[in-house]
């Protein structure tokens, strides 16, 4: 009785998602075609979309820059999401106010802050103005095709630094007591508590906050676009602006979306991995 | 000892605050400056400060913000309904019931996050004029749901996953449904992350823009897509762009101290120990 | 007294009668949609759309989009074969690709229809460069002027030198009239003018196609280069191109701001109105901007001369032109050719052009007293007599016709910025992104 009963919580969730497999499923269909916007017959082509993908450098170098992105936006992300949580989840008069305001630059659309902070960023923008008191020479932020890849990361970060730190400091307060009572009476230090008890309960929300930012970083386009649009030469042009350029500008949808695929294929496949451990440990309990 | 440990504190959380609203304060600074004084060369701290962006924002012709922000809080408000009443049960039922394909399901559903909008968007763009779905609300609070639903789905189910077994067992054995141990006994204590998700899924639906930008029109056209209206051909409203995205602030701010309240310590442990 | 006023009330309503037979209440209860781009020439249309429904019974539901979003969402609309929009906003590149996909309806039967077209249209008062910019004959790599009309223009820009005539006059610089002469110009303002904190020279060049398209398309062609040969062989690695490449990208790297590789066009024009830049060659109409003192800091300190020349002294401005299509899936065709033709109309235009949306590209337009008096003192009267010379003479879209541009110059620029960061000389850079635009001709089957 009760089996049948459980297929209802979770069909209303499905129902609305499944609507979204008729268009995928065209859009997978169009990858193995010719299918260019401007040139109205489509042919099936087989995987030729897909080899030529593999077989192009262009590919790899941006899923080169695209992973150098993520991973570096989220190893700042992490550390500095897991310290700053850490920070908010204590207790005092105010913390509401500085919740609220360290949650705040979620709430500009991605696509108008890239554009506000690539003013900050110009060689005479606010933020060498800044620290050209300190003594520090004038960086080319978004302009030197050495730097731009980590301007952009850093306003990566500065945007969903947010997103990381909410879920991590709701986890922090959904951790049940006990063993931290356990660990005080038995006298262990607070870098202890942290690295034995915290960190572990803390796991499936960090889990949680990998492969949501890896999904997310991996797609990364309004931040780049708003910026430096790929350049300087394309030094910033990563997976997703480079399928944005091949199929809407280039007019060349069945070879970009061969390489969405690929993307999806990629992100799919790390998932599986964070998704063991998600469920490893929920087994576990 | 005490007071340095405060001292190291209160830089801390400067530092944290500095990073985080340095940017906002210069977009606020933005929305009260003169097109002269944002392009000055010297970037300006101090200037006289002009209402005259905000107040052609309420008043330009063929653009209202008041609209685009409606449009825009029925469409996430809307998008996180619905996400809330399907979610819940789904990420409630994947990490407590022993659902057969539990797993599988529950990756299925986190997969609908993973293409980029690029690859459905042709089809969909299609299907929405074919079914009269375009420029709609209801359309375009179901298409969202592909932004805020798996979302929601994984973080519930990461506090789902933290309530002791225990509890349900003993609600079990007084005979206690699945829908009553749902709704009266776990639900009750994960709202500190209901709270959060619903916060990031109201959040994430507003800053949306792709798919605000291809499937609505002049009918419902979000606030996002709007404010970038402000990159016009012969210049960037610079002050207009900044006070509408201030506005465009608005709600979420609203909607985050309301629910942030729910993000406490005890709250949870309380519905425990009853 | 009285019998005077009413045979002249008669006269007058005779003569209405005769000269007004066409009928703009043809297609009245019609209804078309428009797409628009965010422009001040949509700024200055949309608060008389109420007219033109008054006018002719045609009611018009219409929205509009930021550039960038615009190209996005028209090319979903379109491909999608919905005939969403009646009429939308272009321009001669994109309408290569259109007209080639077979999107755009011809306009040349509606243009000569007497039925259609109203007797007072006056299709050539349009400068015939501009109309020839917005005709193709569906050839790859030629065709340009000839064949269908694919589009009706309404605005136009051309590349024109804009420099500080306060500083030059102050330290005796002279505005220099070749490629040559600018970048000694620019050595020279770099010396002399030293203590006005200035970048001698300030140019877009962020990677987007727009950074080709204006002052440099204008320098490359002036200076006798070509984008194609007549079998579509790419060859902006030709020796005068790689010569005036290596002018262009060395000078910007040595005289202008060291952040080129991220200057838009409104960057470009943000930053050369707060006064930081002592000379620019791009879009005349950012004058508008330059001469508006609440705008700018440099109002009444700019004067305008024409680009520099080419060693055989020729001048090549290229343009971009806005210009209105016409869906060929419309269900509204005539009406939409009604609308087209009103906003495209002398009145109108002329109302857009003094709301800002420069320059003109109907002769009556760029002369009215009005317009004049508007431009006339711009730069001290410099602007409005390079702007005549370059419509009547100098501007024409330079590109060969194909449907690859925008893949060719992301490409294009992208080389630019390699040689601007040293990672190539001109010829080298220049040569592999040849071969690599040879390469897209060959996959997009137009080689």
């Amino acid at each position: 009785m009760y089996r049948k009963g459980k297929w209802i919580f979770v069909l209303p969730a499905f129902m609305i998602l499944a609507m979204i497999l008729y268009p995928f499923g065209v859009g997978v269909y169009y990858s193995f075609t010719n299918y260019r916007l401007i040139f109205p017959v489509i042919r099936f082509i087989g995987f030729r979309n897909y080899i030529d993908a593999i077989l192009s450098q262009d590919f790899w170098y941006s899923l080169k820059i695209t992973v150098f992105f993520t991973a570096m936006s989220l190893a700042i992300e992490l550390m500095a999401g897991i310290g700053i949580a850490h920070l908010l989840s204590r207790k005092f008069k105010g913390i509401g106010i500085i919740r609220l305001l360290v949650f705040t630059p979620m709430m500009i659309p991605p696509v108008i802050s890239s554009m506000i902070w690539k003013t900050m960023m110009a060689p005479d923008g606010v933020l060498n103005y800044l620290l050209s008191f300190l003594g520090a020479p004038k960086i080319q932020w978004l302009s030197s095709s050495d730097i731009a890849l980590f301007s952009v990361a850093l306003i990566n970060v500065w945007i969903y630094l947010p997103f990381t730190t909410l879920i991590l400091l709701s986890g922090l307060e959904s951790l049940p007591q006990e063993p931290f009572e356990a660990a005080k009476v038995d006298g262990a230090n607070s870098m202890q508590i942290f690295s034995y008890i915290t960190l572990p309960l803390l796991k499936p929300f960090i889990i949680l906050v990998i492969l949501f930012r890896t999904i997310d970083s991996m797609k990364t386009f309004d931040i780049i676009f708003s910026t430096t649009k790929g350049g300087p030469i394309d030094s910033t042009r990563v997976l997703q602006l480079a399928i944005y350029e091949e199929g809407l500008k280039w007019n060349n949808m069945g070879y970009a979306l061969s390489e969405i695929m690929l993307l999806w294929l990629m992100i799919y496949l790390f998932s599986q991995v964070a998704f063991k451990s998600f469920f490893g440990k929920g087994a576990s309990s | 000892m005490m007071w340095t440990k405060r001292l190291i504190l209160i830089f801390l959380y400067s530092i944290v605050l500095l990073f985080a609203l340095f940017p906002i304060y210069w977009i606020i600074l933005m929305s009260f400056k003169t097109p002269a004084d944002v392009i000055s060369h010297v970037p300006k701290f101090f200037f006289r400060p002009t209402f005259q962006n905000y107040r052609d924002i309420f008043t330009s012709t063929g653009f209202s913000i008041i609209k685009n922000l409606e449009n825009s809080i029925i469409i996430c408000s809307g998008a996180v309904v619905i996400t809330l009443l399907a979610g819940l049960p789904a990420s409630f039922a994947l990490s407590r019931l022993r659902i057969k394909h539990g797993e599988s399901l529950a990756f299925t559903i986190l997969s609908f996050r993973f293409a980029p909008e690029l690859a459905v968007i042709l089809p969909l763009y299609v299907l929405f004029r074919k079914l009269n779905l375009y420029d709609t609300y209801v359309g375009l609070i179901w298409v969202y749901q592909l932004v805020t639903l798996p979302m929601f789905v994984w973080m519930m189910m990461s506090h789902y996953i933290e309530i002791p077994p225990e509890v349900e067992e003993s609600a079990l054995l007084d005979g206690a449904s699945w829908w009553k141990i749902f709704w009266k006994i776990d639900t009750p204590m994960v709202m500190g992350g209901v709270a959060a998700s619903t916060i990031l899924s109201f959040v994430f639906a507003w800053n949306n823009f792709m798919f605000g930008l291809i499937l609505s029109g002049e009918k419902t056209q979000p606030a996002t897509v709007a404010a970038l209206g402000f990159m016009s051909y012969e210049e960037v409203h610079w002050g207009k762009m900044a006070a509408a995205s201030v506005l465009g602030m608005l709600p979420s701010i609203v909607l985050s101290s309301f629910f942030l309240r729910y993000l406490v310590k005890g709250l949870t442990m309380g519905a425990v120990k009853d | 007294m009285r019998k005077g006023l009413f045979i002249f009330m008669i006269v007058l309503l005779l003569a209405t009668m005769t000269f007004a037979t066409f009928n703009w209440r043809k297609f009245a209860g019609q209804t078309i949609t428009v797409l628009f781009v965010k422009h001040p020439f949509t700024e200055a249309i949309l608060p008389y759309i109420s007219e033109f429904t008054q006018k002719t019974g045609i009611s018009v539901s219409f929205l509009v989009l930021p550039e960038t979003e615009y190209w996005d969402k028209l090319n979903i609309d379109l491909s999608s074969g919905q005939g969403s929009y009646d009429v939308f906003m272009t321009g001669p590149s994109i309408e290569w690709q259109h007209a080639y996909a077979g999107w755009i309806e011809p306009l040349d039967s509606y243009v000569k229809s007497s039925e259609l077209t109203s007797p007072d249209y006056d299709f050539e008062d349009f400068y015939p460069a501009f109309t020839a910019a917005n005709r193709w004959n569906k050839k790859i790599g030629g065709g340009l002027g000839e064949g269908h009309l694919w589009a009706i223009p309404v605005m136009v820009e051309t590349s024109i030198l804009a420099y500080r005539k306060d500083i030059f006059d102050k330290y005796g610089v002279k505005v220099p009239e070749t490629y040559e002469e600018w970048r000694k110009v620019a050595a020279e303002l770099a010396e002399k003018a030293k203590s006005e904190n200035i970048y001698p020279v300030i140019q877009r060049g962020a990677r987007d196609i727009t950074s080709i398209q204006a002052g440099y398309y204008t320098a490359f062609s002036t200076y006798g280069a070509k984008d194609f040969d007549e079998n579509m062989n790419c060859t902006i690695n030709s020796p005068q191109g790689v010569k005036i490449t290596e002018i262009w990208v060395d000078t910007i790297k040595k005289y202008g701001p060291p952040d080129w590789t991220n200057v838009t066009w409104f960057d470009l024009m943000e930053r050369f109105a707060s006064g930081r830049y002592g000379m620019v060659v791009d879009c005349d109409f950012f004058a508008g901007t330059y001469e508006n003192p609440k705008k700018s800091k440099v109002a009444g300190k700019v004067a305008y001369a024409l680009p520099p020349k080419g060693p055989d002294g020729a001048i090549r401005s290229n343009i971009w032109t806005w210009a209105l299509s016409m869906n060929a899936r419309s269900k509204h065709k005539e009406a939409a050719w009604y609308f087209i033709q009103w906003v495209t109309s002398k009145e109108m235009l002329l109302r857009s052009a003094l709301y800002g949306n420069l320059d003109p590209v109907r002769k009556s337009v760029w002369e009215n007293p009005k317009v004049v008096e508007m431009t006339e003192k711009w730069g001290g009267g410099t602007w409005r007599k390079v702007v005549t010379q370059m419509l009547e003479k100098y501007a024409a879209w330079r590109p060969t016709p194909q449907t690859e541009l925008i893949a060719m110059w992301t490409r294009w620029i992208e080389a630019l910025h390699e040689i601007y960061e040293g990672k190539a000389t001109a010829k080298e850079a220049l040569d592999k992104a040849a071969k690599d635009i040879d390469k897209i001709m060959e996959r997009a089957g137009l080689k």
